[in-house]
């Protein structure tokens, strides 16, 4: 019996959740939440979650219900991400670890994020496609690493998604992806937006420039606000969908896992789902409790990594605001 | 005008905490993030006695201030963890030489 606790903070969420092998203990979370219009900025996210970061551990710890000594390891979000808010939950980390005195693991946030998602669907060996506000690959494991299949060329698809948003003034409560998809599911008129797949990768900042410069003239010339989601998903999933199916057949896999931020829009699960069904495929997905970042999943890649013998130097337990999927070694797999 | 000085700017700031172990707490959180290699500040941290003692050094006014302030932001956190966990559990933190 190992229970892990882990700290992520590499974004606008904040989160600290506790995990006892298989079993989840606690997955507490808060969301830094920019006014209507803005995104949020390093600085005032780091306050954000230096002003809470103590007490969503003090509830996570109460709602798992144990002592810090029945704890093993401590874990938190080493990167990839935006440099203050990383640096603040990273300091709390290593003095949580101190005090308690238990060895410290950083974890890669996009291992989290797989790990979790394949904890949660028992998804054996699926293509994993991840999509957040900033990170989006699709990733496939091979020897020993999640090996990158195909990614973005320039912005995240939660991030055009985000700034769409901020064009249309959505709020950004509880998020701009969320009001983005429920406005989209009303959208009737379909607006043809430029289709940006590049190979195995995908591009986004074409189209976002290109809802930038026309939204306004659409909306006088009958597009209303939920015609413009529904035209822009459709096609971005498209996207999404066509490229992961390549990795699909190219893999021989069976099986899609899809995990990060955008990964709970149902209407994105809808559209794989038909893509998996047509070539005799099972999609896994999981619901915002764990495809939204979550203290939860780095505490589950930190636990994976201490029972395969992993410990850190702690001048290793630094943050890195770039840290590569495949740069992680995946020594707890057996395959 | 310019905020850059031909001359190295210095300071000195000293912290107690309630122990010398808890200096040590807040140095060895402290001092695995470096700072950012382009402001040209360096900081050096030690605990003597129950002292945190940090010395900055930079010929850059503004990015010495920008290091001061999360170095301070910082201290703040680790203080008020402390405060919320309360005394470490052992004499010493068996993991900081970890292979």
């Amino acid at each position: 019996m190992v229970i892990a606790i882990g700290f992520e903070g590499s974004a606008n969420k904040l989160g600290v959740g506790i995990i006892k092998d298989n079993e989840i203990l606690s997955n507490c979370r808060k969301t830094y939440i920019s006014p209507p219009g803005e995104g949020f900025m390093p600085k005032e996210t780091a306050i954000h979650h230096r002003q809470n970061i103590l007490a969503v551990l003090k509830q996570a710890l109460d709602e798992a219900n144990i002592k810090p000594n029945e704890i093993d390891v401590v874990c938190y979000t080493k990167g990839p991400g935006m440099g203050a808010p990383l640096a603040c939950v990273s300091v709390v980390a290593r003095t949580v670890a101190q005090i308690w005195n238990k060895p410290l693991l950083g974890v890669n946030h996009c291992i989290g994020h797989i790990e979790m998602g394949r904890s949660v669907t028992g998804a054996n060996n699926p293509i994993v496609l991840y999509v957040s506000g900033g990170n989006t690959q699709i990733i496939a494991y091979s020897r020993k690493k999640y090996r990158i299949f195909g990614e973005t060329i320039d912005i995240a698809v939660g991030n055009c998604l985000d700034r769409f948003a901020r064009v249309l003034k959505l709020s950004n409560d509880p998020s701009p992806g969320f009001n983005i998809e429920q406005l989209a599911k009303t959208g009737t008129k379909y607006h043809a937006i430029p289709y940006c797949v590049k190979g195995m990768d995908v591009s986004f900042s074409g189209i976002l420039s290109y809802m930038e410069e026309k939204s306004s003239k659409l909306l006088k010339n009958g597009y209303t606000v939920e015609d413009l989601c529904y035209s822009l998903q459709e096609t971005i999933f498209a996207m999404l969908v066509e490229t992961t199916e390549r990795a699909l057949a190219h893999v021989g896999s069976k099986e899609v896992l899809i995990v990060g931020g955008v990964g709970c829009n149902l209407r994105l699960q809808e559209m794989m789902r038909i893509m998996c069904e047509e070539r005799g495929a099972v999609l896994f997905a999981t619901d915002e409790r764990f495809c939204i970042d979550n203290g939860l999943m780095i505490a589950k890649a930190g636990l994976e990594m201490f029972n395969a013998g992993i410990r850190m130097k702690w001048e290793d337990c630094g943050i890195t605001q770039r840290y590569r999927t495949d740069d992680v070694d995946v020594t707890w797999r057996k395959d | 005008m310019s905020n850059k000085c031909e001359e190295t700017t210095t300071l000195c700031i000293e912290i107690p905490f309630p122990s010398s172990r808890l200096a040590e707490v807040a140095l060895h959180s402290l001092r695995v993030d470096t700072e950012p290699k382009r402001g040209g500040t360096t900081k050096t941290l030690e605990v003597v006695d129950n002292k945190l003692i940090t010395y900055f050094a930079g010929s850059n006014l503004g990015s010495i201030r920008v290091s001061v302030n999360s170095f301070f932001d910082n201290i703040h956190i680790i203080k008020e963890s402390i405060q919320l966990l309360g005394e470490p559990v052992s004499e010493h933190y068996s993991y900081l030489n970890n292979a």
